[in-house]
């Protein structure tokens, strides 16, 4: 799995997102659309493109998008 | 003798919370970003001086009315709350003598909350078919109003007031029962909870602090807190199996389902769970634009609609789904002939 096509999906599960406005550094914080929706549009995203449940507190625990997408790709192997 | 569904009537206390009101109070969520993402328009709030058994014994009366049913018959009364009346009496006895249902009716509450009205048919079901009862009524009233704490936006946009009255009889059914399965995890206990106030976190006389959990939410444990994000991964893992379950106890295929009812939780997790098995969408019921997520009145009301638009044609099978609050969890078959 590659980080781009990641971060496409993600973008396409956050609402109001400006496309190609997110790359791996982004911070979540950052995200100006970031809110408790959005955290349960990601985690939806993530159980249908990947079949991988991620928690609440992982996605505390991840700064950027990168250490997300780590934690998806970890638990895919 | 088995249990078939006979009649069901619902009521909803008469003050509205609409999304204008709330967008005024949380600004970052404007009117149609909440009917956008969760699917809720209006929601129905008890005042301060009515309680789960008057919206119980509202529903009650209506359906009682609505479908000429003599009280004198009924020999059961279940109860489904999670705000009742008193600690003791049981709110159910107390039901009983408001409707003028005969003192030889057996009358019980039970606490549960999206799974309730699930597990109340099947309980209605086993006192039928065991020979216990012959006219169950089955009320499911919820006033988590009570519960919300007026700063916490995400609950306050969810949840409204209501309950459902429901008649299982015995009768050669137009709509028989069954079967039912079940489930508990009690592991996702903290994830949906009014922490203080009962036994184990008795009232100090001294409010608990406002604070806001690690991922910003609003938290106060004198009030209802939920875990979105663990209630949906919850959703998510047990909801396929439960469907699956359901159908291979009932020798059917998904396809062999004309109508799917879950608890209208809001329309974000009926989308994914309509996504997630495949579902086509004329075959999920959805209503819940005017009345918010109403706990375990919602299927009976989902229901009530259903039947009233003429969604349930004859011979049908639909598929009752809740699941919520415990973790509790339950689906049953209705078969309408």
């Amino acid at each position: 799995m590659d980080i781009q096509s990641f971060i496409q999906q993600l973008e396409d599960a956050i609402d109001g997102i400006t496309k190609g406005s997110t790359n791996p550094t982004t911070n979540f914080k950052d995200i100006e659309q970031w809110d408790s929706m959005a955290a349960l549009t990601v985690i939806g995203m993530v159980d249908s493109e990947y079949g991988i449940q991620i928690s609440s507190d992982d996605l505390l625990q991840c700064k950027t998008v990168e250490e997300l997408f780590n934690i998806v790709k970890a638990r895919k192997q | 003798m088995k249990a078939a569904l006979k009649a069901i009537s619902y009521y909803l206390p008469p003050r509205v919370l609409g999304n204008q009101e709330l967008a005024r109070l949380f600004p970052e969520w404007p009117a149609e970003k909440i009917v956008h993402k969760l699917g809720i328009e209006e929601r129905h709030i008890v005042d301060e001086g009515t309680c789960s058994s008057d919206l119980g014994v509202e529903s009650a009366r209506r359906l009682l009315a609505e479908h000429t049913i003599d009280p004198a018959t009924i020999d059961f009364v279940l109860f489904c709350t999670q705000s009742p009346d008193y600690f003791l009496p049981t709110t159910a006895c107390l039901i009983q003598d408001r409707l003028g249902i005969p003192v030889n009716a057996g009358a019980l509450d039970f606490n549960l909350g999206c799974s309730g009205y699930v597990y109340g048919l099947g309980l209605a079901q086993g006192l039928i078919e065991s020979g216990s009862a012959r006219n169950v009524l089955l009320i499911v009233a919820e006033t988590y109003s009570r519960y919300i704490h007026p700063q916490d936006k995400s609950v306050r946009t969810l949840f409204g007031d209501g309950a459902a009255a429901t008649l299982i009889g015995s009768t050669d059914g137009a709509a028989s029962l069954g079967p039912f399965v079940y489930g508990s995890d009690g592991k996702g206990a903290d994830n949906l909870i009014v922490k203080n106030g009962a036994a184990r976190h008795p009232s100090t006389g001294r409010s608990a602090p406002d604070s806001l959990d690690a991922a910003g939410n609003f938290r106060n444990d004198d009030y209802l807190y939920m875990n979105g994000p663990e209630i949906y991964n919850f959703t998510l893992r047990t909801i396929p199996k439960l469907v699956d379950d359901t159908l291979s106890r009932s020798a059917l295929r998904l396809e062999d389902v004309n109508l799917f009812v879950f608890h209208q939780a809001n329309k974000f997790m009926l989308d994914t769970i309509e996504k997630k098995l495949r579902i086509p969408s004329d075959k999920l019921y959805r209503y819940m634009l005017p009345v918010g997520n109403t706990v375990s009145a919602t299927i009976p009301i989902a229901l009530y609609h259903a039947l009233k638009e003429g969604r349930i044609s004859r011979p049908s099978t639909v598929m009752l789904v809740g699941f919520g609050v415990g973790y509790s969890w339950a689906a049953g078959i209705i078969h309408f002939k």
